[in-house]
């Protein structure tokens, strides 16, 4: 398995998920090294991947919950202040939409992945993943074109 | 707004990893990811990668000494030449031709250097120093039956003994290989595949030359013997030399 190919797409996922850089870069590894020391390498191994990203991020909100640790890329001490408004803006955003919805979108619009290697991951069917994509997306460009889901 | 728009912004809401970071990360476990290929597969796979003209510019040479040597024999017989006669005969045809067959297959294996993708190749999941031993095998093992069966003609046709014969193919063989293997660290041997010409023209000049009162062709099999074993330690150096190079480049 290919390290470098697949690195920046799950951390892109986690950070999505955790939207704490450290914390992102924490659980990429964190992936990559349960995927390694598993003992059978997969055929597929982008499934197993976000399987396991998810799994470590879940984890990780339920730790975050108890003892309430603040996102610490919302105000990074940025001087880019539009740049830091339409991230919240998106964050606001995607805070609205529901898991699958969530999911997919950081699957198909943020990671490229095909719709085949979606359905499999979400286990899903191509027109329930194709049907919460576009959902989804319309509820993005309604909130951050009108600041509110229509 | 359009979906290109959506996925610009979603990507650069993300802060990029440390990237120094990641790649401590990935080159930690470069190796552990490294897919086992298996050595006969390698060589299989090598052997794919050495062009075809090499392989045929390989066997016809070879093929042209058998014949050489078939020829050869028929007149020397009619002309009443004596044995050692005729052995000397045909020991240099060969001794003339085996430092070129050498080169032809050093310049196969070299073909990265030659072609300036050595880099491309150090990095390949399969490393570099490995690719180039498969290919030396490969090359190595296409020559090798034409090499008996020039041996074993020789033993048929002149009655040169196994051993010498094999002695004598194999020497100048594995010097024109260990000279390759020194010239092609310079630059100017890299710019062209002829250059490695030089140490097959070399060698063959050699074998033709009267060191110390003794012509190559007229060596004993303990002379040889020693000749072999000195070369084949070279090799061995030389190739752990280039094995360490390409460790030193990766750290």
């Amino acid at each position: 398995m290919d390290i470098e190919k697949y690195y920046d797409k799950i951390y892109r996922y986690c950070y999505y998920k955790v939207n704490s850089k450290t914390l992102a870069e924490d659980l990429t590894q964190e992936t990559f090294l349960r995927y390694i020391g598993s003992l059978q390498e997969a055929k597929e191994p982008e499934r197993y991947l976000y399987t396991i990203a998810r799994n470590l991020c879940i984890d990780e909100y339920k730790k975050r919950k108890e003892t309430e640790l603040p996102d610490e890329d919302i105000d990074d001490g940025s001087d880019f202040e539009n740049k830091t408004l339409e991230k919240l803006r998106l964050e606001e955003a995607m805070k609205r939409l529901s898991d699958d919805e969530s999911e997919i979108v950081q699957l198909r619009l943020l990671n490229e992945e095909p719709y085949s290697e979606i359905c499999k991951i979400m286990g899903i069917s191509r027109f329930a993943a194709h049907r919460k994509l576009e959902t989804a997306k319309k509820k993005l460009k309604s909130y951050l074109e009108k600041g509110e889901i229509v | 707004m359009r979906d290109k728009e959506l996925k610009k912004l979603l990507l650069d809401n993300v802060t990029p990893p440390d990237y120094q970071k990641k790649d401590a990360f990935i080159r930690q476990h470069r190796s552990k990811e490294i897919p086992h290929v298996s050595a006969s597969r390698l060589l299989l796979q090598q052997a794919g990668f050495i062009r075809k003209r090499v392989w045929i510019a390989s066997l016809l040479v070879l093929a042209f000494i058998a014949l050489d040597i078939m020829l050869k024999m028929r007149d020397m017989l009619n002309a009443g030449y004596t044995a050692d006669e005729r052995a000397l005969s045909v020991l240099t045809t060969v001794s003339f031709f085996m430092p070129f067959i050498s080169a032809l297959g050093m310049i196969e294996t070299f073909k990265a250097q030659l072609y300036g993708v050595y880099e491309l190749e150090q990095v390949t999941v399969i490393s570099g120093k490995r690719a180039l031993f498969a290919r030396l095998a490969a090359v190595g093992i296409i020559n090798i039956p034409p090499m008996i069966f020039i041996t074993v003609l020789m033993r048929l046709t002149v009655g040169i003994e196994i051993l010498r014969g094999a002695l004598i193919i194999l020497i100048p063989y594995l010097l024109t290989m260990i000279l390759c293997m020194e010239i092609e660290r310079f630059e100017w041997a890299r710019r062209s595949a002829f250059s490695f010409l030089i140490p097959a023209l070399l060698v063959t000049i050699l074998t033709y030359s009267e060191v110390g009162g003794v012509y190559y062709m007229e060596l004993g099999v303990k002379a040889l013997l020693i000749i072999f074993v000195a070369l084949v330690a070279v090799q061995a150096f030389e190739l752990k030399k280039f094995s360490n190079m390409e460790d030193y480049a990766w750290n």
